[in-house]
């Protein structure tokens, strides 16, 4: 037998390299069908146009481009930027407490605790979004309660206004922010912060320079995670927001559905891609360099 | 349903593209499979209608009656069905407004109906439309007039202008379609234009009055029936049907034809070129445009029907109401909306800027 093993070990050696792309096959061909083939297709569309006919031709012209780089839209980028923003900070905001509560007082509660956070997914997304537009009319739930308890006088005009797209955002996408900050303060080692305490430091001072640089980490990604959906929605906006909230995901969803215009909505969709892409690195190049400093 | 929740629910797969680039490029999408699958032994049949545009019984009936199964999808807005139609969404049997017709028949869409059995009852009215003189394409099906739907316990008289929907005192609780041939075309007659204008000029200060009114506006939208009924709504830019609906509920909404003058439309049963199931799609409209299930429908949704033999069973309260059936006087101050031709590019442009690129983010001045 002994002389027979290296050949064997060759040979098995190749079998696994195929055992391997035979492994990862399933997941290329996936990326292929669903992202890079769709993708290819947006950006030759891009470069197509729309004639009086309403027919989608090829014209190998940059013009889309030309008409998405127009200023005219920049107020729109700028708002659907300011608004994601918000989204994430709030999320942020809302979804650390939460987190840091499952994470360190969840105890034997803490898979149900985490399946109550994953719960809203069990209904239609839309459906929620309806319901809010219940609770923020003129005479909804919240006025309704106000007015009761004699906090205003005049109902106030919540539904239909920056805030409430804001906070609808905030509301869908705040489980997103909550998981990666759980996963973050669930790793953090308790000993750090008796260790904090017996050096004399107070929960605050604890809090800023222990435990949220570790959790710096769940941080960055609860924000991405809730920035670039937020960024790119166009279903709140367009059932809690009114006439001056619309986001750039509208704009690219009325070019393909409405005005029948997919040339200009591919370009738009690409060049807001490019635009995530480069702040995404930028901002991750930023962190990683303060982290390394810190 | 809102026409959001329709764009993502009634995302059918496009069957065999007019352009194969697009029919190629959206290959995975039909892998989703979120079409109603059909099996080749049972008849069916795909309908897309404008939401609240049936009556809740209408589909079951006609399954009961011949054993085809529906799949009904539902959009609230135009240039969805265009929009849909162009990818070959794969449905039988649509409903298309008179200037989407003249499109789509100028685009050779349709099939022709030969096999539909009623044309004969229809009213005279709309025996012989401009765009379709034979009824070859279409079978016309609702009709109704765009106006002002109002609160009368909140608006001071009757608002009997297109000024009314510019009145400050209703701040927020004003409402427009989410349609440019009807939001623009409201401010075009206002400033005293046609409301099909095609002119740059005029569609930009149409455009520029809408602009100066967005601070009173709560939403550019088509569901405005429920708001209308909670008092939430004061004043709408909305179509006559609609208003019925709202006022069944709540007696202080009320309808009026603007005296600068509106629209008046009519929707069409048409059966796209590429229809998979044209003999059902005939079926059902000789099951459809009889006097019972179509008075069924006008008191469901509030539109009267083209069959005059239908008026009959409506409801009174619909009858006597310019709401469901106005009087000549007010129709003549009506005219249909015009295919625009090569003018419809111009439209979605300025309908595009209004929309997305102004308001108080947009930089300020002459621009």
């Amino acid at each position: 037998m002994s002389p027979m093993e290296p050949a064997s070990s060759g040979s098995r050696r190749i079998a696994s390299r195929w055992v391997g792309l035979l492994l990862v096959a399933p997941f290329l061909l996936y990326v292929l069908t669903f992202l890079i083939l769709p993708l290819a297709s947006v950006v030759v569309l891009s470069t197509h146009q729309v004639n009086d006919q309403y027919h989608v031709e090829p014209a190998w012209t940059l013009d889309n481009y030309r008409r998405v780089l127009d200023p005219d839209n920049l107020p729109i980028l700028l708002r659907s930027a300011r608004y994601a923003g918000l989204t994430s900070f709030f999320c942020l905001l809302a979804g650390y407490p939460l987190a840091w509560f499952i994470a360190r007082h969840g105890g034997r509660h803490k898979p149900v605790l985490l399946l109550l956070v994953m719960l809203p997914f069990w209904t239609s997304y839309l459906v929620r979004i309806f319901s809010w537009m219940t609770l923020l009319q003129t005479e909804g739930l919240l006025n309704g309660a106000l007015l009761g308890l004699g906090v205003i006088h005049e109902p106030l005009a919540l539904l239909n206004t920056p805030f409430s797209v804001v906070l609808g955002l905030t509301y869908g996408f705040l489980p997103f922010a909550t998981l990666p900050l759980y996963v973050a303060l669930e790793r953090l080692d308790g000993t750090l912060l008796e260790a904090a305490a017996d050096l004399g430091a107070r929960p605050a001072t604890t809090f800023w320079k222990v435990v949220f640089p570790l959790s710096l980490p769940g941080v960055v990604a609860g924000g991405l995670l809730t920035f670039v959906p937020a960024m790119g929605d166009f279903v709140t906006p367009e059932i809690l927001g009114g006439v001056d909230t619309l986001m750039i995901g509208n704009l690219i969803q009325q070019q393909f559905l409405a005005s029948y215009d997919w040339p200009f909505g591919s370009a738009l969709s690409l060049v807001l891609m490019g635009l995530m892409l480069v702040s995404i690195l930028a901002f991750l190049k930023l962190v990683g360099s303060a982290e390394s400093l810190a | 349903m809102s026409e959001p929740v329709l764009r993502v629910l009634a995302a059918h797969p496009p069957g065999p593209g007019r352009r194969e680039f697009l029919g190629r490029s959206l290959t995975a999408l039909a892998w989703l499979g979120l079409c109603g699958c059909s099996d080749p032994s049972r008849r069916s049949l795909n309908i897309f209608n404008y939401s609240n545009y049936i009556a809740p019984d209408t589909v079951s009936r006609f399954r009961a009656q011949t054993g085809i199964a529906v799949v009904y999808d539902e959009f609230s807005s135009q240039d969805v069905l265009f929009a849909k139609l162009k990818l070959g969404a794969g449905y039988d049997l649509v409903v298309a407004s008179d200037y989407m017709l003249r499109r789509l028949l100028r685009q050779q869409l349709l099939a022709p109906l030969d096999d539909f059995a009623h044309r004969d009852g229809m009213m005279e009215r709309f025996r012989h439309p401009p765009w379709d003189p034979d009824l070859r394409f279409s079978v016309p099906y609702l009709w109704g007039t765009t106006g002002i739907g109002y609160n009368r316990r909140r608006v001071q008289g009757v608002p009997d202008s297109w000024n009314a929907l510019w009145d400050p005192a209703c701040r927020g609780h004003i409402t427009m379609l989410d349609e440019k041939r009807d939001t623009l075309g409201a401010s075009l007659i206002r400033l005293g234009h046609s409301g099909n204008s095609v002119s740059r000029a005029e569609l930009e200060a149409a455009s520029r009055a809408l602009e100066e009114q967005k601070p009173l506006v709560k939403q550019y939208t088509n569901d405005y029936i429920d708001g209308l009924a909670r008092n939430e709504i004061w004043l709408a830019l909305a179509w006559s049907g609609d208003v019925a609906r709202a006022r069944a509920s709540n007696p202080d909404v009320d309808y009026v034809l603007p005296r600068e003058g509106s629209f008046v439309f009519v929707d069409s049963w048409c059966v796209p070129r590429e229809a998979p199931h044209p003999r059902e799609a005939i079926a059902f409209l000789n099951y459809l445009m009889q006097p019972e299930p179509l008075a069924q429908v006008t008191n469901a949704t509030g539109f009267p029907s083209t069959l005059a033999g239908a008026r009959r069973r409506v409801r009174a309260d619909l009858l006597e109401n310019p709401l469901g059936y106005p009087p000549q006087d007010m129709l003549d101050r009506t005219v249909f909306q015009a295919d625009l031709g090569p003018g419809e590019r111009l439209w979605d442009q300025v309908w595009d800027q209004l929309k997305f690129r102004s308001g108080p983010d947009a930089p300020q001045g002459p621009s």
